[in-house]
């Protein structure tokens, strides 16, 4: 199971959150209450973006993310040394999230969200678990803190720009470059990104990054594997 | 790692970091929850004398109106005690209720009751509890407020059959008390036919909605509400 280098990862918006979460951890409900009213009113607003504003069905997604985290909690499947506690909240709720869209399409649907442009990605069955995935975000959180020398300012920027959906044409105009100079940096600084991830255990499987036309490969879902054990079956949900 | 992967990793860091700024931004202020206090339910005493334990935070609700349920007559020796008629007066200005209201207020009420589901963080019914729902002359379950309906979770008062955070489904429903169940057993039946007919490709309250309308006799109204209980 890969590590992040950092063996705490980026904050939980200081020491506080860190400390609730540990006390949570240990079963106290005044900490998870505590944890939920911190952390639950952005998470719901998540999940409200994600399901395209069905309020709904964020509730009910909300609901089930913090049953799983106290799941995770009595299980031990969470490790404070892995992941932040909101990454970690984040993850199982973007893993529920997803599993709703796979639940309530069919195969064919499935395939035409998936290549939709703001639909669910694969993340491979390593990532679907809730630390692993965690990890995962918090490398790459990381990675744009600047924690990464490989990563040039110019490089954060433009992840930056990504992370935020700005287009080429955008940046191109924000940053007074041509739409395929930004497009030239943008493939640059993905490369090393995903070179810092596979040094962390995220690796690629090969043929896949930077393929010209954006095409996936048939099983997103198994484009990306990293070393190690799997995933911890007592990882919820 | 091909490049969607990559973006949709990046947008997940995004979204922690608002996530993060948010929970910074409350941090210390005092809970809305923890100094709410519940509006007014003395009209549905039933529930009282039992203590109000939980933090109810967020929540879902679906409501089906299956068909068009007449309100019934009051049966002698009904469900409900009678309720005092509405006292005719003179009209003085704006307290006088319109006619349409008071044509309401004279109707009987629509008996009801609730199904208290408590599931696990897969979604299974861990078990069932059966509550009266007390209505008012006039009211549809669609005029019953929220948290009225998750007052099994209160009523529980820390005793559930759920231990730890879990999510309360809550299928109210209200029609003639001919159709409603009458008994520990017709109740657990009708518990048993939602849970085991719902689609089990979702476990959302619509989900247990559509089931509990296959369930039910013509002209039983069904709403569905969840919560999470944070004990």
């Amino acid at each position: 199971m890969p590590h992040t280098q950092d063996a705490h990862g980026p904050s939980d918006s200081g020491e506080a959150l860190a400390a609730i979460a540990r006390r949570a951890a240990a079963g106290d409900h005044a900490a998870f209450d505590t944890l939920f009213r911190r952390i639950g009113p952005a998470v719901r607003r998540m999940l409200v973006g994600r399901t395209r504003g069905n309020e709904h069905l964020a509730d009910d997604l909300s609901q089930r993310t913090w049953a799983g985290l106290w799941q995770s909690f009595q299980t031990n499947a969470y490790d404070s040394s892995r992941s932040a506690i909101t990454t970690y909240v984040y993850a199982i709720a973007y893993r529920t999230w997803l599993h709703s869209v796979r639940q309530s399409t069919s195969g064919i649907e499935r395939e035409t969200i998936r290549l939709g442009e703001s639909d669910p990605v694969g993340l491979g069955p390593d990532l679907e678990s809730s630390s692993d995935l965690a990890s995962a975000i918090d490398a790459v959180r990381g990675a744009l803190q600047g924690r990464e020398n490989d990563l040039s300012d110019e490089d954060r920027d433009m992840l930056r720009a990504i992370a935020a959906g700005e287009s080429d044409r955008a940046i191109a105009k924000r940053l007074g470059l041509a739409p395929s100079t930004v497009n030239a940096r943008k493939q640059t600084a993905m490369g090393k990104l995903s070179r810092i991830l596979a040094r962390k255990g995220f690796r690629a499987e090969e043929a896949e990054r930077g393929s010209p036309s954006g095409k996936q490969p048939t099983d997103p879902a198994a484009a990306i594997a990293h070393p190690g054990t799997r995933p911890s079956a007592k990882d919820t949900p | 790692m091909n490049d969607r992967q990559l973006h949709e990793l990046l947008r997940m860091a995004a979204e922690v970091e608002e996530i993060e700024a948010h929970a910074s931004s409350i941090a210390g202020q005092v809970s809305p929850w923890t100094n709410a206090r519940r509006p007014n339910t003395l009209q549905r005493a039933v529930w009282g004398g039992l203590s109000v334990a939980a933090a109810i935070a967020i929540g879902a609700g679906t409501f089906i109106t299956l068909r068009p349920a007449p309100l019934q007559p009051s049966a002698p020796g009904g469900d409900l005690a009678a309720l005092p008629q509405p006292t005719v007066t003179e009209p003085v200005g704006a307290d006088v209720p319109p006619p349409a209201a008071m044509a309401m207020t004279s109707q009987p009420a629509t008996p009801g009751m609730l199904l208290a589901i408590y599931q696990d963080v897969l979604g299974a019914a861990r078990c069932v509890q059966i509550w009266p729902l007390p209505m008012n002359p006039g009211e549809s379950l669609a005029d019953v407020a929220r948290f009225d309906l998750l007052q099994p979770d209160d009523a529980m008062g820390g005793v559930s059959c759920a231990t730890g955070p879990h999510r309360l489904l809550v299928v109210a429903l209200a029609g003639p008390s001919s159709s409603l169940p009458d008994s520990d057993e017709s109740a657990e039946a009708l518990a048993s036919c939602i849970t085991s007919s719902r689609d089990m490709c979702s476990e959302a309250p619509s989900s247990y909605a559509s089931a509990a309308a296959a369930c039910v006799p013509p002209g039983v109204s069904v709403r569905v509400e969840s919560t999470l209980v944070l004990r």
